[in-house]
Formats: C-alpha cells, sequence, structure tokens
C-alpha cells in the first residue's frame, strides 16, 4: 500500500465538502445565472443527482473490490494495459482539475484583490503548499481539514445571515419558468454537478469503515450543493437575476455591499478566507488523487518521487491552459462530454463489467459441476 | 529524499523573498479618495471632467493632523476621454497614490446624465477598489459646482453630504440610491431606475430678504423698514456661519428625484412627486402630511405617517392591463392651526378618509409625471413580468407607450391610532 493512514468517513465526507464548495462558490452562481436567471438553484440542487450516480457506481466498485482503488480495480477489470490507460485518463483529468482550480484561484485574486501581484505568485506558492501536504499523506490532510472546514463553512453562513437585511425575496419571481432542458444542459456543467464525490474512487480503500462512505459521500454532495444554492439564492434576492449576470463573482460582490449599521461591512476577507483555505484542500486532494493513481499504475513502491513533477507539470499547465479569464469561463460554463464520460461513463462501465464479470463466474462453476 | 528537504527549503525561502508585496502601499503614502465627481463636457475630446475629494488618513482617523493642510479636504480636478483616463490626469497633481476604496460618493452632474450613465455606471462595477455600494446622486447643474460648497456642521463636505443622505432615509423628499439598487433597476426589464437629486441654492435667509422686496411697492415705507431689520436680525441670530448679509453661503438641499430612461436623464420629479412615488414603492416612513380640517376647509392639519404598507397587483381583462394598489398607512395627528375639537373618533374618521384622498391625490399627480416621461418608476413592468412572464415578453419592446397609457387603481386605507399628548385643543375662552 502506498498509503498507510487511515481517515474516517466523517472525514472523509469533510474533504468532500470542500472540495465541491471551494470552487462552486466562485463561478457557478455567474455561469448558472447566465443560463437560467432566477431559477439558477434549480440546477444545481438537479446536478447533484448526477453526483450521486457516480458516488453510487464508485461505492459499488469499492465494496467489490475492497483496498484496491479504481486505478487497480480498473486494471482487474479491463486488464492490465486497458486498466492502466483507463487509470491515466483520471490522472490527466485529476491533474487538469488542479490546473484550473489554481488558475482560477489566481485570477480571482488578481481581479479582486491584488491587481498589480502577478499571478504567479498565487499559484507557485498554493502548489507549493499542496506538494508539502500531499507528501504529508492523506491522513495529515483530512485532520488538517476537520479544522479549516469550521472556518469555512461559518464563515458562509454568517455572511448569508449579515446579508438577510438586503434580502428582496421578489427578485426570486417568477419562478420555475427556465425551460426543462436548459436546466438539466446547465446541470451537466461540471463545476455545478457534484462531480468531486469521483475523488472517493481513490478514497474509499483508505477510509476506516468503507461501508458508510456513501452515506458520507451522500451528505456531502447535498450539502455541499444545498450550500450552494442557499448562496445563490441569497445572491439573487439581494441583486436580482439581471444585475447578477453582469458580475464576474456574484458572491464576493454580495458580500461587498453587505453594511448593517454603517459598522459590519467589509466582509471580504471572509470570502477570501473561504477562498485560499478551500482551494488548497482542493488543490491538494486533486494532487494526491493523481500522484498516487501515477505511483499506482507504474508499480511505484513510494508516492513521493511523482509528486514534485507533477506538481511542476500542474503549475505550467495552469499558466498555458488559458490566455484570459475570458477563455477561463467560456470553458468552464459549455457542458461537454469529455467530464460527462469520464466521471459518470467510466464508473458506470466498470460497474457493469464487474456485474457481467460475476455473472459468468457464477455460471461457470455450474458448468463445471 | 535529504536533497528533496533541501530544495522544498530553498524554494520555500524564494516564496518569502517574492511573496505578495506588489501591491503593498504604506498608509503614509495613501490619499483616500472620499466622493467622486462627475461632469461631461459635450462636444469636447476629452469630455469626461472628475473631481476627486480627497482627504488624508490621519483625518479620517479623527487625528490632528499635523502637516498644515489647512481644510481637510482638497479638490483635484482633471478632463479625460474616459473616467480612467480622467483620475490618470487628476494623479499628476498629487504626491501620494490614490485609494478607492473608501469613496462613499459619486456625485453625476446633469449634463453627464443627459449624456447617459453606462460609462461611469461601468467604471463602478468594473473597479476593484470603488465600491459598489456607493451612494449615486445627480447634480443640478455641474457637479463639481457642488463639491465647493462650505460644509456647515461636519469637518468635510463629503461628510455632510453622506450625512444628508442619512437624513434622507427619515423623511421621504428624496430616495438616494446606491450604484448596485440604481443599475439593478436599470438592468431589470420594466423598470426606470432614479435616485436622488441634491440641489445648491441660496439659504431661506435670502429668499425672505427677496420677499421684502417684492412686497416694497406696495406696502408702506415704514413697516417696510421694520421688516428688513427683522430680516437682518433674523440672519445674525441664524449663527456666524453665515457672516454678513452681503455674502451669504449657497447651500446644499435634497431634494426630488432625476428619472432616467434607460442610463439617459429624462427628467426631475419635485419632492411632491417624489413622495407621490414613494407610496407606490411603501417607502414613505416617517413623513408629514398636511390636510384640510373637514369642519373648517381654512384650517390646516399636520399628520405623521409612520408606518406604509403598499400591495401591487396586476390584472388582466380581455387583454388590457391594470392595477390595483392598496395602500395601507398608520401615523398620528400632530398638530392643527386653529382649535377644533378634532380628537373624537368621528373626526378622525373624517379625517382618515380626508388623508386617504390627500394620499390618493399626491400618487395620481406621480403616476401623471411618470407617464408624461414614460418612465416606470415604480417597476409595474416588473411586477407583471414576476405575475406573468408571458404576457410581459409580449409588451417588453414597447412598454414605455404601454406604461404611459397604463390604468392604475389607487385604493387607500388610512388609520390614524394616536393623537398626541393632548387630550383636547386649548379653548379660548373669550
Amino acid at each position: 500500500m502506498l498509503e498507510k493512514g487511515k481517515i474516517s468517513p466523517r472525514q472523509s465526507c469533510q474533504l468532500l465538502i470542500m472540495a465541491l464548495i471551494a470552487t462552486a462558490i466562485l463561478l457557478v452562481p455567474s455561469i448558472t445565472i447566465q443560463q437560467l436567471e432566477q431559477d439558477a438553484w434549480l440546477a444545481v440542487l438537479l446536478g447533484t443527482l448526477w453526483g450521486l450516480v457516480t458516488l453510487f457506481a464508485v461505492y459499488q466498485l469499492g465494496l467489490k473490490y475492497p483496498n484496491q482503488t479504481i486505478y487497480e480495480y480498473a486494471q482487474t477489470l479491463l486488464g492490465r494495459w486497458p486498466g492502466k490507460i483507463v487509470g491515466l485518463v483520471y490522472v490527466w483529468s485529476f491533474l487538469r482539475v488542479t490546473a484550473i482550480v489554481i488558475r482560477e484561484f489566481g485570477d480571482f485574486m488578481t481581479t479582486s484583490f491584488m491587481p498589480n501581484t502577478p499571478i504567479s505568485v498565487f499559484s507557485i506558492s498554493l502548489i507549493f503548499l499542496a506538494i508539502w501536504a500531499v507528501f504529508a499523506g492523506l491522513e495529515i490532510l483530512a485532520r488538517m481539514n476537520e479544522f479549516i472546514i469550521i472556518l469555512v463553512i461559518s464563515s458562509l453562513i454568517f455572511i448569508m445571515l449579515l446579508s438577510l437585511d438586503n434580502w428582496d425575496l421578489a427578485n426570486l419571481q417568477p419562478m420555475f419558468t427556465a425551460d426543462l432542458l436548459a436546466v438539466v444542459k446547465t446541470s451537466f456543467i461540471p463545476e455545478v454537478w457534484a462531480v468531486d464525490t469521483i475523488t472517493l474512487s481513490v478514497i474509499i480503500p483508505f477510509l476506516t469503515r468503507p461501508k458508510q462512505a456513501l452515506v458520507a459521500g451522500a451528505f456531502a454532495a447535498f450539502f455541499a450543493n444545498g450550500l450552494l444554492a442557499a448562496g445563490i439564492i441569497a445572491a439573487l434576492a439581494t441583486f436580482g437575476p439581471f444585475l447578477l449576470q453582469i458580475t464576474r463573482f456574484p458572491i464576493l460582490t454580495f458580500v461587498r455591499v453587505i453594511n448593517i449599521g454603517k459598522i459590519l461591512s467589509r466582509f471580504e476577507v471572509l470570502v477570501m478566507v473561504v477562498w485560499v483555505a478551500g482551494v488548497f484542500i482542493k488543490t491538494t486532494l486533486y494532487l494526491y488523487c493523481a500522484c498516487l493513481g501515477l505511483a499506482q499504475i507504474t508499480d511505484l513502491k513510494e508516492i513521493r518521487p511523482v509528486v514534485l513533477p507533477l506538481g511542476v507539470i500542474v503549475i505550467v499547465w495552469s499558466f498555458s491552459m488559458f490566455n484570459n479569464i475570458a477563455e477561463l469561463e467560456l470553458s468552464m460554463s459549455t457542458p461537454s462530454a469529455r467530464p460527462i464520460l469520464i466521471y459518470l461513463g467510466v464508473p458506470l462501465l466498470l460497474l457493469l463489467v464487474s456485474w457481467f464479470k460475476e455473472k459468468l463466474q457464477k455460471r461457470q462453476p455450474r458448468r463445471a459441476q | 529524499m535529504k536533497q528533496m528537504r533541501k530544495l522544498l527549503t530553498i524554494f520555500l525561502c524564494l516564496i518569502f523573498l517574492i511573496s505578495g508585496c506588489w501591491d503593498y502601499v504604506e498608509v503614509e503614502e495613501l490619499t483616500l479618495v472620499r466622493t467622486i465627481a462627475i461632469d461631461y463636457l459635450p462636444e469636447r475630446r476629452a469630455p469626461y471632467l472628475v473631481t476627486l475629494a480627497i482627504s488624508l488618513p490621519a483625518d479620517i482617523a479623527g487625528e490632528k493632523s499635523g502637516s498644515g493642510g489647512g481644510s481637510p479636504t482638497q479638490l483635484f480636478s482633471a478632463v479625460g476621454a474616459t473616467l480612467n483616463l480622467a483620475i490618470e490626469q487628476a494623479s499628476l497633481n498629487l504626491s501620494r497614490r490614490l485609494f478607492f476604496s473608501h469613496a462613499e460618493l459619486i456625485l453625476i452632474g446633469e449634463e453627464a446624465a443627459k449624456h447617459g450613465l453606462l460609462h461611469i455606471l461601468d467604471f463602478i462595477s468594473n473597479h476593484p477598489q470603488v465600491r459598489f455600494n456607493v451612494d449615486l446622486l445627480i447634480t443640478k447643474g455641474f457637479a463639481r459646482d457642488v463639491m465647493t460648497t462650505t460644509e456647515r456642521l461636519e469637518v468635510a463636505i463629503t461628510e455632510e453630504m453622506i450625512g444628508m443622505i442619512d437624513q434622507a432615509r427619515y423623511s421621504s423628499e428624496s430616495d438616494p440610491l446606491q450604484a448596485f439598487e440604481f443599475l439593478q433597476k436599470l438592468v431589470t426589464p420594466g423598470q426606470d431606475a432614479y435616485t436622488a437629486l441634491l440641489l445648491k441654492g441660496p439659504p431661506l435667509e435670502e429668499e425672505i430678504a427677496k420677499l421684502k422686496d417684492e412686497q416694497k411697492p406696495g406696502g408702506q415705507e415704514e413697516s417696510t423698514e421694520g421688516g428688513a431689520g427683522g430680516a437682518n436680525g433674523g440672519g445674525k441670530s441664524e449663527g456666524g456661519s453665515s457672516g454678513s448679509t452681503e455674502d451669504i453661503q449657497e447651500i446644499l438641499t435634497m431634494a426630488g428625484l432625476a428619472a432616467f430612461q434607460n442610463d439617459k436623464l429624462v427628467g426631475f420629479l419635485n419632492s411632491h412627486e417624489t413622495r407621490g412615488l414613494l407610496w407606490f414603492l411603501g417607502k414613505t416612513n416617517r413623513t408629514f402630511l398636511a390636510i384640510e380640517n373637514p369642519e373648517k376647509p381654512s384650517e390646516t392639519i399636520s399628520l405623521h405617517v409612520a408606518r406604509v404598507q403598499t400591495k401591487i397587483k396586476p390584472h388582466l381583462e380581455n387583454g388590457q392591463i391594470s392595477f390595483s394598489v392598496e395602500v395601507i398607512t398608520e401615523g398620528d395627528i400632530r398638530s392643527q392651526t386653529g382649535n377644533t375639537e378634532i380628537f373624537t373618533p368621528e373626526m378622525i374618521n373624517k379625517i382618515n378618509s380626508a388623508k386617504a384622498g390627500a394620499i390618493k391625490q399626491e400618487m395620481e399627480k406621480a403616476m401623471r409625471k411618470m407617464q408624461e416621461l414614460k418612465v416606470d418608476l415604480v417597476g409595474f413592468g416588473t411586477i407583471l413580468y414576476r405575475h406573468d412572464p408571458e404576457t410581459f415578453r409580449l409588451l417588453e419592446e414597447k412598454w414605455p407607450e404601454e406604461f404611459s397609457k397604463l390604468k392604475v387603481n389607487i385604493v387607500v386605507t388610512s388609520e390614524i391610532r394616536r393623537t398626541g399628548m393632548q387630550s383636547h385643543p386649548a379653548r379660548l375662552r373669550r
């Protein structure tokens, strides 16, 4: 085993919540509101369902092949080389998510807080922290997250409570006018969809009680997307859909106008706390999943040799992937087949294959008798 | 492994060396922009005239700044083709860096408002420092002229204007909006934007003197002299700030609204029409109403409004759209000019209906004005959209025309709960 630590189902749930919230809170409100106006929160709630499908597939596979990650059971299911290729696809896509998250974070910081600071400062310091944390291992990350999540969730709830003063619920009307097809389409945007449940395919073997992974994952998906929907509703109630369409970071903008009695104002710092902490956890989790995958595919005995190279690749990738923030946003907001295939298709396919294999195995002994 | 550690240590040290100081500025090198006044000079290559009211951080903190600055606020003006260029120009006159996070007010001159606010709102919402909840005010004439007004109660003119905005929320003669509220009204279909109007003019003392002058030809000489003396005396007792009668300073007044169609200023609502509009919006808490005494029309009763609730509902009949507006107000009697016995249930009922009539009249007046200007400041279109999106989508294109002939049915219910500290008006025995 490459990972010696064990985490509890509760810790895995917390990790998932952080991974889901961290990026979602930034761009998702803007993307969904652009598509669906005041019904944006519907897509977020619907998106939870797709995440649950992924979760279910990953959970079933995890129970069938205890103590194996997706990289390992892909090889047992599909054969050595096809399994390795599937594994590499996952490594690639985990790295891609890491790169995008780092880029989003850098763009957010330079746009809204430190316009004169080069983006590389944020990206490089973030990736070094992440590399360090990956070295330390999953258990350490989970334990650290236990502390960070309290900060993040309480700041988010605090912000929403403070904004109650600015709410006008009439802004949410007319409800349910959006086209159903548009809602479904928007809900398939990877950031909207609770896609991070896929990381459980790597984490489940390291759980102390793998059977509780389903409950933990489902709770995380519902909690995170519920909080996100609440955030969207809060922003909508404050600004109305038409003003929100023109803002880049709706949650930040909505926090900036909180002003209670001229004393309770300027809570942008809290958004930054949520962001720095959340993005750090998410980056580390995905980098960890990618590194572990590469180590397992190449049959290494240790995870360490691959961490630093992958970290460097990620940082370069995050710089070169998009030329500007418009490209980033466009790629975020267009639903494409690739994530659906990787995060929904492949786990279901693997589940199907394992199911057939079981049937075959059951039949063969009978014939032998 | 050891090599890795070394490498990591080196990189981490590098991070400390290069990290995040690009945006670091000492407080001593900063100046705080408090107000941005924006004027538009048509037919020029650099039409935007920006005036920045600037103070030093120490003044905000309330410390006495040792440096001899004189007035705590300094004005810096410059012109540019865009606001950013104009600000860049203005900063050439400055010894310190400009900092916009503490800007609280944006004043927009009449000409700039007529030309359109799109660029100004774009500047506000795209700027990382300027806050989305700055207050937006329109001035009659040049915004720069307002900035040169001498402050009367506060330390700086910006504070004075911010105070006036706070006060406006306790009366109902104007309704200053924050930039995001204004922009929200602007981009929401079926709604037009407005914000408060800031006027600069001579104080009332001067007006009194003028009134006396007008009376001169008709009146007797002795009484005129006495009147003039009285006016002077009044001017003196007014306070040291105004000084001698010759250089009476002009003062600021916030009353009325500027109405916009799209992003362009199309007209003004005076303070009565403003209150009429605010009844529609349910924003008239704390205001005074004057009505005729139902028994003796020559006498006036003043009423205080404490609470108001407005419900607007669209009705669609045979393709004809009409709105019903239901206003429920609560309040009490404050004073009367005569001594009629008005504290009886019957009288209160009569006063209630008179008050409801007065309110309805005010609202209809505001409605006529808005229909004349074709600006839907209430947002009837938005209300229709929220109740019946399909119908509104059909009308969206020609909503201003539709609005200008809209039928609105106003029902006002008034309740007077209390009548003040008196139990009966004073009776004159002889």
